[in-house]
C-alpha cells in the first residue's frame, strides 16, 4: 500500500521540481533526510529516489532563464578547498580506494547540494520552502517516533531507518537537535494559529524523541540548546517555572533504565561506551600523526587492517586509561572532529573547523547586516537560530560521525543566501529608488 | 497509523510544493510590475 502511495506522489514532486530550481533544492534535501526507500517494502524501495529528484533538479536549474554568476564568498571557498583536500586524502588513502571513492561521492554529492542551494535560492520564500521540507522530513520523523515514544510509556527505543545516514538513534538525536531551532523559526513566519500550535507540538515531540533515543550526548546538546534558548529569551522566569515544572514531570515518568543511562555521564571514566568511544578518538590521533599530510582517507580507522595497525589501547593512558580495551575491534571515530582528523589529517580538521567557524561569524555578521539594512524581523531571528543550530551540531557532534552531514551544509548554504541574494538585492533596490528620486530632483 | 501519518505528510510535501510555485508566480508578478513602474517613472 505504501509503494502505490509513494509511486502516485513522487510524479506531482518531479512536475514541481522541474518547474522551480528552488524547489529542486528543497526536495533534493527532503529526499536526503526522508529516505522514501527506508519507508517501502515492495517495489517502490528499488528506485534510486534521489537520483531522480537531482536529474530532474539539473534538469530545471538548465531551462531556468534567469541564471545568476556564482559568487565565491570565504565560506564558499573553504567548502570547496575541503572538498579538494578529501579528494587529495581519498588519492593518498592507505585504507580500501573502493571504499574510500564510495565515500568521497557521497561527499562530493553534498558539496554539489550546497553549490546548488546557493546558486538557485533567491528570496525568502525560496529559503522557507527549504526549512519546510527538513520540517517535514528530520521533524516528522521526530514527531513520528515521539509519539510512539509516548504512546508506549517510554518502551519504545528510537532509531533511525536502517541505511539511512540517520540510522544510528545518536545521528538521530543530532538531526532532532539542529531541528528545533529551524521549528522554532517557522512558528515566527506562521500566520495561520492552528499551524503555531501544530508546529509547538511538533518541537515538543522532537524534545521527546531526543529523550527517547537514550543518547547522552544528544541530551547534553539539548540542555545546551536549551540554555542558549533560555539566555536569549526576554521570559526568563516563566521558561524558568516551566523547565522546573518540565523535570519535575520527566524525572517522575522517565524509565529508570533512561534516568540510569544518563547518571553515567557522571561516571564516564569508567563507562564501556564512553570508552569505546575514547579508543576510536585516540586511534584517529594516532592515524592522523602517522599520515602527517593527508590522514588515513574515508573511513580509515572502520578498517581491519587499518585498526589493527595502531596501538590505541595502548596510547594516552596518562590521559584517560583504555588499556583494558586491547581485544576491542575497528569502530566509527565517534565524533565529527576525530572523524575528520583521522580521515584527512591535520590540514583536513583546520579546514572542517575553518567552515564551522565561518559558518557561525557569518550568521552573527549576516544578522546584524539584516539589522542595519532594516531586514525583515524573520530574517534576523532565522541568522541568530541557524547559530543555535550550529552550536547543536558543534555540540552534539562531539560524540557521533557526522562530519559529512547534509543537513549541515543546507543550513550553511541559507546564511550565504540571505547575505548574498536578499539583503544584497534589497540595497539594490533601494541603490534604485535613491537613483530614481535623484533622477527627479 | 504510522501508515496513515506518513502518507499525511507526503501530501504535505506535495502541497508544499505547488504553494511554493503559486507564492512564488506572485513574487515574480510583482516584481515585474515593480520594474514597469519604475522604467515608466524614469521614461516620465
Amino acid at each position: 500500500m505504501r509503494d502505490i502511495v509513494l509511486i502516485l506522489i513522487i510524479p506531482f514532486i518531479i512536475y514541481a521540481v522541474l518547474n522551480r530550481p528552488f524547489i529542486g533544492a528543497a526536495m533534493w534535501l527532503w529526499v536526503a533526510m526522508h529516505f522514501p526507500n527506508g519507508w517501502v517494502y515492495g517495489f517502490a524501495g528499488s528506485l534510486r529516489y534521489n537520483l531522480i529528484i537531482v536529474i530532474c533538479a539539473f534538469l530545471s536549474y538548465l531551462r531556468w532563464k534567469d541564471k545568476g554568476k556564482l559568487k565565491v564568498d570565504q565560506l564558499t571557498f573553504l567548502i570547496i578547498s575541503f572538498l579538494i583536500w578529501t579528494f587529495l586524502t581519498s588519492l593518498f588513502t592507505i585504507s580500501i580506494p573502493e571504499i574510500v571513492w564510495s565515500e568521497w561521492i557521497e561527499f562530493l554529492k553534498i558539496t554539489l547540494l550546497y553549490v546548488f542551494a546557493i546558486l538557485v535560492l533567491r528570496t525568502q520564500l525560496h529559503i522557507n520552502v527549504l526549512i519546510w521540507a527538513l520540517a517535514l522530513s528530520v521533524g516528522f520523523y521526530g514527531c513520528l517516533e515521539g509519539l510512539k515514544y509516548i504512546a508506549s510509556g517510554g518502551a519504545h527505543r528510537i532509531a533511525g531507518l536502517g541505511s539511512h545516514v540517520l540510522s544510528d538513534r545518536n545521528e538521530l538525536a543530532l538531526a532532532f537537535n539542529m531541528m528545533l531551532p529551524l521549528l522554532v523559526y517557522l512558528i515566527g513566519i506562521s500566520k495561520q494559529k492552528w499551524m503555531k500550535v501544530a508546529l509547538f507540538c511538533a518541537i515538543a515531540l522532537n524534545i521527546v524523541a531526543i529523550v527517547g533515543t537514550y543518547s547522552r550526548g544528544g541530551f547534553v546538546a539539548l540542555i545546551i540548546v536549551g540554555g542558549y534558548f533560555w539566555l536569549q529569551s526576554k521570559r526568563k522566569v516563566l521558561y524558568s517555572v516551566l523547565i522546573i515544572i518540565a523535570l519535575f514531570i520527566g524525572s517522575n515518568y522517565a524509565p529508570s533504565s533512561w534516568t540510569n543511562r544518563m547518571d553515567t555521564l557522571e561516571t564516564a571514566k569508567t563507562d564501556s561506551s564512553f570508552l569505546g568511544r575514547v579508543l576510536a578518538w585516540k586511534h584517529a590521533v594516532l592515524v592522523a600523526n602517522d599520515n602527517i599530510i593527508t590522514g588515513g582517507g574515508f573511513r580509515a580507522g572502520q578498517t581491519g587492517y587499518v585498526w589493527w595497525s595502531y596501538d590505541a589501547a595502548g596510547s594516552f593512558n596518562d590521559v584517560i586509561d583504555t588499556s583494558s580495551l586491547k581485544a576491542v575491534g575497528f569502530k566509527a571515530a565517534h565524533s565529527i572532529y576525530f572523524q575528520v582528523l583521522g580521515d584527512h589529517g591535520y590540514i583536513g580538521l583546520f579546514l572542517f573547523l575553518a567552515i564551522i567557524f565561518t559558518a557561525y561569524r557569518n550568521a552573527g555578521r549576516v544578522a546584524r547586516l539584516a539589522k542595519k539594512t532594516h531586514q525583515d524581523e524573520s530574517i534576523i531571528r532565522l541568522c541568530s537560530l541557524i547559530r543555535v543550530s550550529l552550536i547543536a551540531f558543534c555540540a552534539g557532534g562531539a560524540g557521533v560521525s557526522l562530519a559529512y552531514f547534509d543537513m549541515f551544509y543546507a543550513i550553511i548554504a541559507v546564511i550565504y543566501v540571505v547575505e548574498y541574494k536578499i539583503i544584497n538585492r534589497s540595497e539594490t533596490h533601494i541603490l534604485s529608488n535613491t537613483n530614481r528620486r535623484a533622477v527627479h530632483v | 497509523m504510522e501508515s496513515v501519518l506518513w502518507a499525511l505528510n507526503l501530501c504535505a510535501v506535495v502541497y508544499l510544493c505547488f504553494w511554493a510555485i503559486k507564492e512564488d508566480n506572485k513574487f515574480l508578478d510583482k516584481e515585474k510590475t515593480d520594474k514597469e513602474s519604475r522604467e515608466d517613472e524614469v521614461e516620465q
